[in-house]
Parts: structure tokens; C-alpha cells; sequence
């Protein structure tokens, strides 16, 4: 425990204590004061002892609303309130009439009957803690060896080419993100708190997917990802994506203020920021950093203008001004995942920008990851309370703690503690893995995987548990099985649907996880974020046309020729298409080759740009040369 | 500027007779009299010692009255209930005695025949203070959503399409405002002439002033611009629009008897202006400035002519597309965009899933075609304006502005990528060209 958590539990404990003292004297002093003395001792408590245990009960069932308020909506007043509720009114009916019973009867056993009650939960309370802890301390030494013999392998990462199910996701992907800015066709909208239904986890999480294709699928024609992207950033400015936070502020902080970035709510503020990193990163494109070019606007006109550098200098001061360094999410709440998101955030910006925001941040940022999170068995707690220190399982992740967290697994804000646990979660996964291995044939893995609820409970899918095996197979360096495993799950989870419907049959949100480990190789988004914006080298394919033509593959392995996969848009045409290239060598001849058909030749301007028409009625795998370069 | 009729002492010579009448009626007939009296100031009250079920019924039937009467024109009606009311309250109140009430009911005769006029201005200031009431209600957020998701009523065709489901009112405004930006489809000429549109202004024609023959002889503005710009006016119609422009006190005919609303009248003034009658836009551009100038942020909702009182503030994506509409024809400032910014930025935020947020937005583009506001270009690029009509109509019409260079303010990004929200957004699919 750091001295921060610490401090806020000794508070507590000393909050506890003192209701305890005060709910003693009011026992002992008799009459009302006795019955508001042991809902003090035990919420509701007085209600036993005036004779109305239904009034105890619903106490109690006030209690677990209340708790979950405080969870869900940072209701941090609940508890206390139908506490100190239940005092006054076990007070005022004391002398009330009773169901069933003479009026002003009193039970005199409920008084040992609500200590005993008291001493048992907090009990409980303290035993599950210290068990808890006791256990995980046990396997240091065991965990310490492992760490200091364990090898791990080599992930696997390698140069996919796309496959027919790479094309229909990314198009899905596509005609999600460039309706209009105000539309939000095929997204999954519900409460916008907490659930799986958020909007604004699943821009995230879409972005996450589509930066790592534009740098390893199609560096070399970036027009229209980079308009995806930049869609997927403008849509999180949208008052429905974002107007949860003023309620969350006004229960939460009883502050009224709407702006989402000032204060808390990491878990928007820093994801968003990691979001616009990686667009950065994998386009170039620095319209973010223009001044006002991310403004929130409340529903009365108000404004609330950001640009990429403000938006950042807002998470670092959030940051800064945090007792915890860790700040909240949701009021009250300050999660390892969302925090280190947001450590991911300054680094990306600082490495675009050249500033130190991280650098400055960083060495406070792993005191508190270390001391205030850390769990004797190298698990990180996800959670923690910023009013009372404590931390539970709060049923996200198994067991509410992990060896690594972030979208990038510390890999990019501390490669030390992400190794080590790559190493603590890997524990035991080689071996599965490899034989996993065993079972696939000629490329195949015939299997299917059992369906599990999405977090929304709006379906079951087999996508995530997919997910996790194709990630997993990478991370020992089993990149065959990968492969396979890929295959399978589109066999399994294909739906043949196109947008607004969903190709696979998962939800949004994991359907982005989903794409995103798919298209994370060779460079995963914390190499991305360590990289910066890194211009493509070799011809560019500029202009395309939209919906007609999807472009799956632009790349350019020796800076002189460029590969090209083209297929069918959503709306596609029967006439040639114009393809415009930039960036080639002035006044050069290019042939545009299928095979070794010729399709087109042109000849480069002074400035480097040609065009070319050809049509795309199906898959076109084209390559595009100098005429004095080799078309092998 | 031209100017603007004086009717201050109108308005007083009014009020005093009225205040005299109701003093006298209350003075001097005893009893009866005061319950005539305080008939006048709140209908149906002088009958509350009749019958109380009476005067609800009396107060109801008059709010009624005075909606009908606001929203088409029927003056006679709200004025005959109070007056027959009143008479009522004189003759049916309480245990008087036989001289109080005759003389009551003989003086009732005499002075009913001489307050016909002046009682109305009493019921005037009722109407106002229900106007301002409804408007200052209205404005509360919470309110003011459940009113907007009230007002959504759109075709299930969007766009001008779906002109021919909007009400007659709005179809005549959205058809005028998108022949401005040029040619117009077949549909929205339609639209412009349609049965739905001649059957209201024959209706409140014969109803409000007992008129028969051409809808279009009188008042009916929006009506009567829209086929004027629309090409549908003959030359005689054209001659009578602007006549009764010229006759009109407000310089523009109203929209419906007596009441003169700012959009209707701007439309008007445009129409007559684009057909060569300059004074007609001078003279509203006069009224602009007077009778209907921006107050505390707002302009009138509605102006009453024969007294000249201005009731109520205009809704905003009206007050929006009125003050645009008469920015983009030099009859104004800047000054409403100035008050009018945060409201339309939160239309925008809001977005267009109502129809008045919808029209907000539309009316905020038309106004960035003549300032240099480049965050509010930002924020008024997201939406997609594509569904109600009118909001399609001042989108194509502010496109239209932008395109031909009618930006009259200084040379600023607007237009330009990503922040170019001069562009039919339903014809569009992202941000970029």
C-alpha cells in the first residue's frame, strides 16, 4: 500500500471509527438516541431495535443501490446518505406505530444482535483484504525464480497480406466512419457511462484498428484512412458522444461544468488523446494541432475549444494536480488502465511534438503505478477509490487486477515492467500454445470456439475468444497458428453482412479489438507511438476514387516500386477509374502492371505525379514500376 | 431609411379611453359596472359570481379565442367574447337592486357600442403578457426540449421533397426561400401554389374579415412572396402585392390580418425587392430597425398593427433566418449574429434530430456567409442538414450566397476545407469534397 492509498484509508478507517464512537454514546444514552446509535453502528440497525425489520431490510436493499450508484454513477454521498438516513429515521419511529406489534415496542436482543452484525462485516471486510494480500505475498519467491529463469519467445510479427475477410472489415470500417460527421449508422448507442454500449470507447477503439493498417497495409495511400481516422476523432466532439460527463460532474464532483476535458474523466481525455496520437502517428496530418480545431459545444452554445496540444496539456494538468498522480475516470475512480492510456497519450504527443510532458510526468506517474497499484504478485490493481483507497474487483478484468495494462501493455511508457509481465501473463501460454499448434493442418485449425456474452449482454460471440487466441499465438511466436486461427474465426463468425450491419458477429467494440490485433504486425500502436509520423517512402497513390474503389494495399518495399491491391468500394463502377500517384521520380515512365500484363503506362510530371485509368471490377493486385526499375 | 409609422399616440389615446371606460364602468354603474370592469381585465372574472363553471368557461373559450386570433387573424372573435362577457357580467351579477341595474344594462348598451375598440387593448396586454410568458417558459432547458421534440413534424421524404408535408405556413416559406437560391423543382413550385396554401388564406380571409373572391388580395406574405418568387404571380397579383405593400404600415403586407411576423415580412420585402419595388425593402429595413429591432437579445415574434405593439420574441432559427435573410440584403448588421452565436452553436450541438435545431443551423450557415466567425464554421459544419425543407431551403440558399461571392464581411477561411459549410450537406458524404 503507498502512502497515498494509505493516508485515504486511514481516513476511512478513522470515519468508521469516529460514526462508531458517536453511534456508542447514542446507544448508551437510551431512548431515540439508541435507535439512531446502532443504525450508526449498522445501516439500519436502529430498525431492529424499534421493531420494524422490514425497514431494516429495505435499508439494506437501499445500501446495495446506493453501492452500485457509487460504482456506476460516483454516487459518493449514497452510502453515507441512506446511512445517516437510516439513523434519523430509526430515530423519529421509535415511538412510531409497529406492523403487528404495540406501538413504541422495542427489541432489546437487536442491540447485541447489530454489533455482532457490524464486527462481522467489517470482518469480513478485513479478513478478504488480508487474505488476499497474504496469498499473492506468498508466491513472491516463486514468482521472483520464475522471473529470473524464464525465457520467452519472440513474437511473431509478421507482414500479412489481406485477405478477403481484411477487405470486408476494413470497408465496413470505412462506411462506419465516413457517413457524415452527425451520423452514427451501425454504431451500438445505450448508457453512455459505463457500459459496453459507449460510443466514445468504440471511435477509440476504432481508431486503435485502423492507425496500425495505415502503417503496415497502406502506407503508400493514405487518403482515405486518414479520412477515416479523422472522422472517428471529430465524431468524439459530438455533444451525444460526450454529454455523460456533465452528469457524472454534477453527481460525482457537484460541479456543473460541461467541459470534458478540465477536470477527471481520463477515460475520455486520455483515450482520445492516445486516439489522436496514433492518427497523427500513421497520417501526418497535424490538422489537430490548429487552434479550436477540437471544440466541444454544449447544448446552450457554450464552448469548449481544444486543439491537440491543449487537449494534452489538459491531461497533463489533471495529472499534476492529482494527490494520487493517477487521476479519475469517473468521479472518485482512478483506473491503472485509463492512466496509463493517458501516460500513452503524453508520450505520443511529446515524441510528435518535441515537448517533455511525459518526460516531466513520468518518473511521479511510476511511483504511483509501483506503490499505490502494485499487488505483491506483480498484478496491478485496476481501480482504486481517490475518496476511501480501496480497490476491488469490480468484474472488468479477471479477478479486477493485471501484469500489464494500457492499449499498449506498458510497452511503449515502461518496456521494464512490460516485459516482466509479458512474462507473468505468458506464464504456462507456450506450452498451450504449441499444442494448439499440433491441431492445425495445412494451415487449417479445425475448431471452433464456445460463444461467450459481450459485456453489453447484447449477444454471444465467439470473436473475442478469438481474439485472445490469435493474440496470444503472436506473443510466444506461433504465427502459423495465428494465421489459421484466423481463418477459423471468420469461418466461424462470418455473417456475410456488410454495413450497417457487422461482418462478424461481435458487437463494435470487440469488433474493433478484434481488427486491431488482427492488423497490429508488423508494427503494433506502442511502436507506432515510440515512432512518430514517418513519411512513406516510393510512389503514393493519391487520388482514388470513393465508394467505388477500396485500396487494401499500398506499399512500397524498395522506395521505387509500389504494391498495389485494389478492390471493389461499396458502391462500385463499371468504367475506368482514375488513379492519381504522387510522389515519383520526376519525368520517369511508370508501367502499372498485373502480373505481367501491362495495364497503363504513364510518364511522371516535373513534380513527380502521373494518372492513370484502369478499371476495378474485382480484386486487382497491381504493381506499379519505373520503366528503367526491375518488375520482377 | 424610410420611416416608420408613428403610432405612439394611437397606442395612448387608446389606452387612456380604455382605462377611462373601465374606470367609469367601474365607478359609476356600481356593482354591475365593476364586474364589467374586472371582465375586461381578465375575461370571464366578472362572471365568477354567476357561475363559477361560467367564467372558466369564459377564460378558456377566451384563451382560445386569442390563439385563433393570434394565429390567424380573427380579431372579432376574442373581441366578441369579451364583449359579450362583459355585457354578461353587467347583467347577471349579484343581488342589485332595480335602478343599479337598469341602469347598468342601459349603460351597458351605450358604452359597449362606444369601448367595441377599446377593451381590446386590455386583452392586448393579456395576450402580451401570455406571449412573454410562454416565451421566457420556453427558453428553460428542460422545457425547452420537451417543445423542441413537440416540434419535429417532418415528412417522411427529406429534404424539399418533402416540401408538400409541411404546413401551409412553411411550405409557402420554405418554397420562397428556395427560389432564391435559384431555379426550384417542379415540387416546390407546386408546393408554392398548392390547395393546402390558398385554402388557409381563403379560410382566414372569410373567417377573419368576411372576404371572398382572390385569397390573394390581402395580407398572407409568405404566401404571396413565395409565388411571387416562384414566378407564379401575374402581373395584376404583383400589382396588388405591392400595393398592399405600400397601403401596409409595416411597408410589407402582413401575414395574416393585422399581424405582421419577421420572416413573412422579410420574405415579402425580398419578393418586392427582387420584382423592383426598392421601397418596400427600405421601408421594412426602417421597421428593422424600429418597431421590430433587436432587444435584450431578441426580436419581436410578432407586431400588432393597428396599435403597433410588438408581442412575444421570435423563435430563434426564425429570429436567425429573418436577421440572415436581411443581413444578406443589407437591411441589417452584425449585431444579431453577435447575439444570436451561442443559441445557433447549441442548435449545432444538438444537432438535427428537430426541426427547429435543424432550421437554427441552416439559418446560422446562411448568416457565415457574411461574417468571419471560423470556430463557428467549425462547429456549423457537423451537422448534416438534410431533412426539414425550410432548414434544406436556407442551406441551399446560403451554398448558393457562398458560391457567388456574397460574403460581403472580410476575406476569411470560410469555404475552406474542413471547415467549407457552404455545401448542400445531404449531397455530401464526410468533410471533404
Amino acid at each position: 500500500m503507498g502512502p497515498v492509498t494509505r493516508l485515504l484509508v486511514l481516513r476511512t478507517v478513522a470515519v468508521v471509527v469516529v460514526v462508531q464512537a458517536i453511534g456508542i454514546a447514542l446507544v448508551v444514552s437510551g431512548g431515540r438516541a439508541r435507535a439512531a446509535g446502532l443504525s450508526l453502528a449498522l445501516p439500519g440497525g436502529g430498525f431492529l431495535y424499534t421493531a420494524a425489520p422490514i425497514a431494516f431490510v429495505l435499508t439494506w436493499v437501499a445500501i446495495s443501490v446506493a453501492l452500485v450508484l457509487w460504482w456506476g454513477m460516483s454516487v459518493h454521498w449514497g452510502i453515507p446518505l441512506v446511512w445517516l438516513a437510516s439513523a434519523v429515521a430509526s430515530a423519529l419511529w421509535a415511538t412510531g406505530p409497529r406492523l403487528g406489534i404495540d406501538r413504541g415496542t422495542t427489541w432489546g436482543w437487536a442491540i447485541p444482535v447489530v454489533y455482532v452484525l457490524a464486527a462481522a462485516a467489517i470482518g469480513s471486510l478485513v479478513f478478504t483484504f488480508e487474505a488476499r494480500f497474504r496469498r499473492k505475498r506468498a508466491k513472491v519467491t516463486e514468482l521472483n525464480e520464475y522471473l529470473a529463469t524464464a525465457t520467452l519467445p519472440e513474437p511473431a510479427r509478421p507482414l500479412r497480406t489481406p485477405n478477403a475477410m481484411d477487405a470486408e472489415l476494413l470497408r465496413w470500417a470505412y462506411e462506419l466512419t465516413m457517413q457524415p460527421v452527425d451520423e452514427f449508422r451501425g454504431f451500438e448507442w445505450g448508457e453512455q457511462f459505463h457500459g459496453g454500449t459507449v460510443v466514445r470507447y468504440q471511435l477509440n477503439y476504432l481508431g486503435w484498428a485502423l492507425a496500425p493498417y495505415a502503417v503496415n497495409y497502406v502506407p503508400n495511400a493514405p487518403r482515405q484512412i486518414e479520412l477515416a481516422l479523422r472522422n472517428l476523432v471529430i465524431k468524439q466532439t459530438d455533444l451525444r458522444v460526450w454529454r455523460y460527463w456533465r452528469t457524472l460532474n454534477l453527481i460525482g464532483n457537484l460541479d456543473a461544468n460541461p467541459d470534458p476535458l478540465v477536470r477527471d474523466n481520463i477515460m475520455f481525455s486520455g483515450f482520445t488523446g492516445d486516439q489522436i496520437n496514433l492518427y497523427e502517428a500513421a497520417t501526418g496530418s497535424t490538422l489537430f494541432d490548429e487552434p479550436g480545431s477540437l471544440t466541444f459545444v454544449w447544448e446552450d452554445g457554450r464552448t469548449f475549444a481544444y486543439d491537440h496540444h491543449s487537449w494534452m496539456e489538459a491531461v497533463q494538468r489533471n495529472f499534476d494536480k492529482s494527490r494520487l498522480t493517477f487521476f479519475p475516470c469517473e468521479p472518485g475512480w482512478a483506473f491503472a488502465a485509463c492512466n496509463t492510456i493517458g501516460a500513452q497519450a503524453l508520450l505520443g504527443h511529446d515524441r510528435l511534438h518535441g515537448t517533455t510532458m511525459w518526460s516531466d510526468l513520468e518518473p511521479r506517474w511510476r511511483t504511483a503505478l509501483e506503490e499505490e497499484y502494485l499487488l505483491p504478485d506483480g498484478n496491478y490493481a485496476n481501480i482504486r477509490s481517490t475518496h476511501t483507497g480501496l480497490s476491488w474487483d469490480t468484474g472488468e478484468t479477471p479477478g479486477g487486477e493485471y501484469f500489464t495494462t494500457g492499449s499498449h501493455g506498458f510497452a511503449d511508457v515502461a518496456p521494464d515492467l512490460a516485459l516482466r509481465g509479458r512474462m507473468l501473463q505468458l506464464r504456462g501460454a507456450p506450452e498451450k500454445m504449441a499444442g494448439l499448434a499440433t491441431m492445425v493442418r495445412d494451415g487449417e485449425l479445425t475448431l471452433e470456439l464456445p460463444e461467450e456474452w459481450e459485456r453489453n449482454r447484447a449477444r454471444q460471440t465467439a470473436v473475442n475468444a478469438w481474439t485472445k487466441l490469435i493474440a496470444g499465438a503472436r506473443m510466444v511466436g506461433q504465427g502459423e497458428l495465428a494465421e489459421a486461427a484466423l481463418r477459423a474465426a471468420d469461418r466461424q463468425c462470418a455473417t456475410g453482412e456488410v454495413w450497417p450491419e457487422r461482418p462478424l458477429r461481435v458487437g463494435v467494440s470487440n469488433l474493433a479489438l478484434h481488427m486491431l490485433v488482427r492488423w497490429s504486425t508488423p508494427m503494433d500502436n506502442a511502436t507506432l507511438n515510440l515512432r512518430g509520423w514517418v513519411p512513406p517512402v516510393g510512389p503514393v497513390l493519391d487520388e482514388v476514387p470513393w465508394p467505388q474503389v477500396l485500396v487494401t494495399v499500398a506499399r512500397s518495399s524498395d522506395g521505387e516500386t509500389l504494391d498495389l491491391v485494389l478492390r471493389p468500394g461499396p458502391t462500385p463502377s463499371d468504367a475506368p477509374v482514375a488513379l492519381g500517384f504522387v510522389a515519383l521520380r520526376p519525368a520517369t515512365s511508370y508501367r502499372l502492371l498485373d502480373g505481367t500484363e501491362v495495364l497503363a503506362e504513364c510518364t511522371a510530371s516535373a513534380e513527380g505525379t502521373a494518372e492513370v485509368t484502369i478499371p476495378v471490377s474485382g480484386v486487382r493486385t497491381l504493381r506499379l514500376v519505373p520503366v528503367d526499375g526491375a518488375a520482377s | 431609411m424610410a420611416d416608420v409609422p408613428s403610432l405612439r399616440v394611437r397606442r395612448v389615446v387608446t389606452a387612456a379611453v380604455s382605462l377611462t371606460i373601465t374606470a367609469l364602468l367601474a365607478v359609476a354603474l356600481g356593482d354591475p359596472g365593476a364586474h364589467m370592469a374586472q371582465n375586461l381585465v381578465i375575461p370571464g372574472i366578472g362572471l365568477l359570481e354567476v357561475s363559477r363553471l361560467l367564467a372558466v368557461a369564459v377564460l378558456v373559450v377566451t384563451t382560445a379565442a386569442i390563439v385563433v386570433w393570434v394565429t390567424w387573424g380573427i380579431d372579432w372573435l376574442p373581441a366578441g367574447i369579451v364583449l359579450g362577457s362583459t355585457v354578461a357580467a353587467g347583467l347577471l351579477t349579484g343581488d342589485h337592486a332595480a335602478d343599479v341595474a337598469d341602469a347598468a344594462r342601459g349603460s351597458a348598451g351605450q358604452l359597449v357600442a362606444v369601448a367595441a375598440a377599446h377593451e381590446f387593448p386590455l386583452v392586448v396586454l393579456v395576450v402580451g403578457g401570455v406571449m412573454w410568458l410562454r416565451t421566457t417558459v420556453g427558453r428553460m432547458p428542460g422545457v425547452r426540449r420537451l417543445a423542441a421534440r413537440r416540434s419535429r413534424g417532418v415528412s417522411t421524404v427529406p429534404g424539399l421533397g418533402g416540401i408538400g408535408a409541411l404546413p401551409p405556413l412553411d411550405r409557402s416559406r420554405a418554397a420562397a426561400i428556395a427560389a432564391m437560391a435559384g431555379p426550384v423543382p417542379a415540387s416546390v413550385r407546386d408546393a408554392a401554389a398548392s390547395d393546402a396554401v390558398v385554402t388557409r388564406a381563403r379560410r382566414i380571409g372569410l373567417f377573419a374579415r368576411g372576404r371572398h373572391g382572390d385569397p390573394f388580395a390581402v395580407d398572407h406574405a409568405a404566401a404571396r412572396a413565395a409565388l411571387a418568387l416562384t414566378g407564379q404571380l401575374d402581373d395584376a397579383a404583383m400589382a396588388r402585392f405591392a400595393g398592399d405593400a405600400h397601403d401596409a404600415a409595416a411597408g410589407v403586407p402582413a401575414s395574416e390580418p393585422t399581424w405582421v411576423r419577421p420572416l413573412d415580412a422579410t420574405i415579402a420585402a425580398i419578393a418586392l425587392r427582387a420584382a423592383g419595388h426598392e421601397v418596400a425593402g427600405r421601408r421594412w429595413a426602417a421597421m428593422l430597425a424600429g418597431p421590430f429591432a433587436l432587444r435584450h437579445g431578441h426580436r419581436p415574434g410578432t407586431w400588432w398593427t393597428p396599435l403597433g405593439i410588438r408581442l412575444g420574441s421570435a423563435p430563434v432559427w426564425e429570429h436567425a433566418a429573418t436577421s440572415a435573410l436581411a443581413r444578406a440584403h443589407g437591411w441589417c448588421d452584425d449585431a444579431d449574429w453577435r447575439v444570436l452565436r451561442p443559441r445557433l452553436l447549441g442548435a449545432a450541438a444538438r444537432g438535427t434530430a428537430v426541426a427547429v435545431d435543424e432550421r437554427s443551423i441552416a439559418a446560422a450557415r446562411l448568416w457565415l456567409v457574411f461574417v468571419d466567425d471560423e470556430q463557428a464554421a467549425r462547429i456549423l459544419a457537423r451537422p448534416t442538414v438534410h431533412r426539414d425543407p425550410l432548414a434544406v431551403a436556407l442551406d441551399r440558399l446560403a451554398t448558393t450566397l457562398a458560391a457567388t461571392g456574397a460574403h460581403s464581411g472580410s476575406t476569411g477561411s470560410i469555404g475552406l476545407d474542413p471547415t467549407d459549410v457552404h455545401r448542400h450537406t445531404a449531397e455530401r458524404g464526410d468533410l471533404v469534397p
